[in-house]
């Protein structure tokens, strides 16, 4: 091996070696003469002599760093090299074309590497090590969480025999610091075991032990991540230091690893602090009952599997720990639905939710979106592959003389294997730019916060797929040409002048021309289907003007919890906006549309069972809320500062939900009872436009709004704001003078409305992004593909063209000849698109919305798309041959 | 003398006496192939055509090191000197030679 590394190091110096094994000979050559003495020429001959033939001690001392093989493949990436630089045209479409096809394809592969297959950093024997997913059927479908209790958790670990560890955890942000500093921060709140997954060792300190997590309240300890240890206190000796985290006041005990993200490496905690600390310091009644109670599902659960237990005895054994603990859950809280209907049961899947049985939206279109880089690839292999094979046929001729004169096919077909590799590799390098300049963008949509480090280059994985991309397609494409020139017969080209065509060449590069149009017919076909799917979303209604909107959230901390200081504290936040010349109008709320919803039982005569007609959510407001979402009142009215605790409770509701409950009758006036059928009514007082809340797709938009005085469980966490101007230009301005009235450590932060849903709209806008994007980068290379081999076709038949046009051939008939060649390829293509399409058409069906994939009139734009462009493909050409004097043709040769 | 010279070396003994040589002190080709002619009393004359290609590959193999110095006399020349690798496989050589040498002694006794 040793001896083989130093061959390889000696052949790229061999130049050198030569040079010195020479000067060494001639060294040899003058000692021997010195030593032999007497007379010059006596001593010269028998140097000589002695010295033997110098050319063959070269020759035998050079074999030990000359490769042959290697020292072919020189020769051949010479050739290869000096035959692309001749034909600049050919070869930067090539390389454009490989480097867009590749290209797409090594940015998705990062993207749904990270989303779905990576394994986590540190993370010891990541096959046995898993996340749990909790299932049960609701209302006839089954529903998939993550989150769970902690007494659930509690309950998994008592009843369960199949893992040999189990954590809790949960991820949320909580303000870090104190006075200026303060920050919000991701916090890790982590069960001790949590540590034990992973092969790390604290980069300082220690990580927190089982004595520190439990039940009601941990002790107040916190980790922190290596790059929040680095940014925020410069690397120093932290351990003792007191840091302030949410309600906590944590020492600081150890520094995690560099590049230890726990289980989200998308975007990972700043630090860590035990689960039960966290838990049992909320301020709420959940902090005493969390771990005996079933009410409160914040966390997930992270487990390893025992060596000897597979997957399906766990999940077996976890869906049995899932039916006990569901029972006990029903003994505490008789609402919860029975198990017969209930069927719970555990999944026990991956730990990165994106390869989980529930993956999210954007992890499945992720997928399918890989899948489109996949067929631009093979567009793009096969419009290269064509280009080679045009050009393997013009030098049809060479090859013959070459096999002629006896040069073996094997070298022949190595050689053009090695300039589509030179071309692939070229083209390969051009890919990682585009994935590096595309993949920004492609992550910033996909992945919820990209990290700073994650670029194409220097990651190892994503390198490694490009580079088996690029040899695959240098490969593949390279062997086209040179299979066909092998069954060529050595003498027809020889014989057959510039007149000489091969129709099988003609053939397959049809074929090639027509898996194109089709491929992109399919592509365009899914561009449009998601383009009008992401105007439907654009373009339903919302129920509100999301537009002029900003959320404030208020984070209290150093203040009591309680009425007076919470209500005065929003009197005062609500007085302070008010005032603010930029704001139009402000109301107090507990949600804001996408970010939460609350629902709880409700009961009204003549119904059952309400909760079977659907899921119905609330939110509690004060009196401008309608106003300053700029949702329309339909009939009755809003809230008026009457409506205040001690007078009858009202509500206003959703004109769908006003419709399910009392149809045929009029919704005002009537009563509903909220958590229990015993309670006073609440009183519809207002019937609001139906508002989406947090399911775009959603049919059911039952909605009801509680005057915010009158609702005693949450003080609500914030304001919205309704601005004169650009919320995202004023939003700082804001936020500053509504600070300047927090108390304490508290404060606040502001989001404009329309970024929370144009995140909810992500997915669609990246579906419709993509295909079109994909689509048109598709069109455009087959389009390239089908004019060079149009315009290479009337070349070739340049003789026969010429004849006609001497026989009296009509202009117009030249041009329906060669134009017709072309449109006959793209409506093979269009045929056979649509087929592909329409078989496609079930599984994109569920990534779109109010959209059928087998719209006939989608399909119809697309073949009218790609007849104009195999028009414009053709027509240029074929104005040439129609222009070409007959006598240049015939006399050609 | 001159038929003794042209008398092939057993396979590997070339080695063997290449780092032998270079076992003592550092040498030029030139200076390996007198020192050889010199103890074997011109016995074992090296050819050109076997020593330089022989110390290229022991040089690959990692046994001696090549350095260019000048020669006493100031000229220009590549001297070898022997690796640990190399001192490693001339013992190695040495054990495999005294056997070899022991057995054909025995053959060449009793047959």
């Amino acid at each position: 091996m040793r001896e083989l590394i130093a061959r390889l190091i000696d052949w790229f110096h061999r130049d050198r070696l030569d040079r010195e094994l020479a000067e060494e000979l001639h060294l040899h050559r003058q000692l021997l003469e010195r030593d032999a003495g007497g007379l010059a020429e006596d001593a010269h001959f028998v140097a000589s002599r002695r010295l033997g033939n110098a050319t063959r001690v070269r020759e035998a001392a050079r074999e030990r760093w000359s490769i042959p093989t290697l020292d072919h493949l020189q020769q051949d990436v010479r050739y290869a090299l000096r035959g692309l630089r001749r034909s600049p045209g050919f070869t930067a479409t090539v390389i454009i074309t490989l480097g867009l096809g590749i290209g797409a394809n090594a940015a998705m592969f990062n993207v749904v590497d990270r989303l779905m297959f990576r394994p986590l950093a540190y993370l010891r024997d990541p096959d046995t090590v898993h996340r749990i997913y909790w299932q049960w059927a609701d209302r006839g479908t089954t529903t998939t969480g993550m989150s769970t209790q902690y007494a659930r958790y509690l309950d998994l670990e008592k009843w369960t025999t199949s893992f040999s560890q189990l954590a809790g955890f949960s991820e949320r942000e909580l303000a870090v610091g104190e006075g200026e500093s303060a920050r919000e921060r991701r916090v890790g709140t982590v069960s001790a075991s949590f540590f034990e997954f992973f092969d790390a060792r604290p980069a300082l300190g220690r990580f927190f032990v089982a004595d520190e997590d439990v039940t009601p309240r941990g002790a107040d300890v916190a980790v922190l991540s290596h790059a929040f240890w680095r940014s925020e206190f410069g690397g120093r000796d932290v351990r003792g230091e007191l840091l302030q985290v949410g309600n906590m006041r944590a020492t600081i005990v150890g520094v995690a690893p560099e590049g230890f993200n726990g289980v989200n490496d998308a975007n990972p905690p700043a630090l860590y602090v035990p689960i039960t600390t966290f838990a049992g310091s909320t301020g709420t009644s959940d902090s005493q009952t969390y771990f005996t109670r079933y009410q409160w599902g914040w966390m997930h659960v992270l487990v390893r599997r025992k060596p000897d237990v597979t997957v399906q005895q766990a999940e077996a054994d976890a869906t049995r720990a899932f039916r006990r603990s569901w029972q006990a859950a029903r003994a505490d809280d008789p609402a919860y639905p029975p198990l017969e209907s209930a069927k719970p049961r555990v999944a026990v899947s991956s730990v990165r939710p994106g390869a989980g049985p529930d993956p999210s939206l954007e992890a499945r279109t992720a997928l399918w979106v890989t899948v489109v880089a996949a067929i631009v690839l093979l567009i793009a292999c096969a419009n290269v592959a064509n280009l080679v094979l045009a050009r393997a046929l013009r030098r049809h001729r060479e090859t013959a003389v070459r096999l002629a004169l006896g040069v073996s096919r094997w070298r022949l077909t190595r050689q053009s294997v090695i300039e589509t590799l030179v071309l692939a590799l070229i083209g390969g390098a051009a890919a990682l730019l585009v994935a590096q300049w595309a993949g920004a963008a492609i992550r910033a949509m996909l992945l919820v916060a990209p990290t700073a480090t994650s670029g194409i280059f220097g990651d190892w994985r994503t390198l490694g797929i490009t580079l088996c991309l690029t040899i695959l397609a240098g490969v593949l494409v390279g062997l086209v040409p040179s299979l066909l020139s092998a069954r060529d017969d050595l003498a027809r080209p020889l014989r057959g002048g510039v007149r000489g065509g091969s129709s099988e060449g003609a053939r397959l590069r049809t074929s090639l021309l027509v898996v194109q149009g089709s491929l992109s017919v399919v592509l365009l076909v899914g561009a449009t289907l998601f383009v009008r799917s992401l105007q439907a979303v654009k373009g339903m209604p919302m129920g509100y003007d999301a537009d002029r909107v900003l959320i404030v959230n208020r984070i209290i901390r150093g203040i009591a919890f309680n009425d007076s200081t919470q209500q005065s504290l929003r009197r005062t936040l609500l007085a302070t906006a008010q005032a603010l010349p930029g704001v139009e109008s402000a109301a107090w709320m507990s949600s804001a549309p996408f970010v939460s919803t609350s629902n709880t039982n409700l009961y009204v005569a003549g119904i059952d069972s309400v909760a079977r007609l659907g899921d119905f959510t609330y939110q509690a407001t004060t009196a401008d809320y309608f106003r300053t979402m700029g949702t329309r009142i339909l009939r009755g009215r809003s809230f008026t500062p009457d409506d205040r605790f001690g007078a009858p409770n009202v509500a206003v509701v959703s004109a769908s939900m006003a419709r399910v409950l009392w149809p045929r009758q009029d919704a005002i006036g009537q009563c509903f009872r909220m958590r229990s059928d015993t309670v006073p009514c609440t009183t519809v007082v207002g019937i609001a436009e139906d508002m989406v809340q947090r399911d775009i797709t959603g049919t059911k938009r039952y909605h009801y709004y509680l005057s915010i005085d009158q609702y005693t469980r949450t003080w609500g966490n914030g304001m919205l704001l309704r601005l004169r101007g650009d919320p995202a230009l004023e939003a700082e301005s804001i936020r500053k003078a509504i600070q300047r009235v927090m108390p304490a450590a508290s404060y606040v932060t502001v989001q404009p409305l329309r970024d929370v849903v144009q995140t909810a709209q992500r997915s669609w806008r990246l579906g419709a992004t993509m295909f079109v994007a994909f689509g048109l980068l598709a069109v455009v290379v087959a389009a390239v593909g089908l004019y060079g081999v149009i315009a290479y076709n009337v070349t070739q038949r340049t003789h026969e063209l010429g004849v006609r046009v001497a026989l009296g051939a009509r202009r117009a008939s030249i041009i329906r000849l060669v134009v017709g060649q072309s449109v006959r390829v793209a409506l093979a293509g269009v045929a056979l698109g649509s087929i592909l399409a329409f078989a496609l058409s079930a599984w994109i069906q569920p990534l779109l919305f109010q959209q059928s994939a087998t719209d006939a009139r989608v399909y119809f734009v697309v073949a009218t798309l790609m007849i104009v462009v195999a028009l414009s493909a053709g027509a240029f050409p074929a104005f040439r041959a129609a222009k070409a004097d007959p006598n240049t043709a015939l006399r050609a040769e | 003398m001159e038929a003794s010279a042209k008398r092939d070396l057993l396979p590997g003994m070339l080695d063997m006496l290449i780092l032998k040589t270079l076992s003592v002190q550092a040498l030029h080709g030139y200076g390996i192939a007198q020192h050889l002619l010199r103890l074997s009393q011109d016995v074992i004359r090296v050819e050109e055509g076997s020593l330089y290609p022989a110390l290229q590959r022991m040089r690959q193999k990692g046994w001696v090191k090549a350095e260019w110095r000048q020669t006493p006399n100031n000229q220009r020349a590549r001297y070898y000197e022997i690796t640990t690798a190399g001192r490693r496989q001339l013992g190695e050589q040495e054990d495999g030679f005294a056997q070899l040498m022991a057995a054909v002694r025995k053959v060449m006794r009793h047959a």
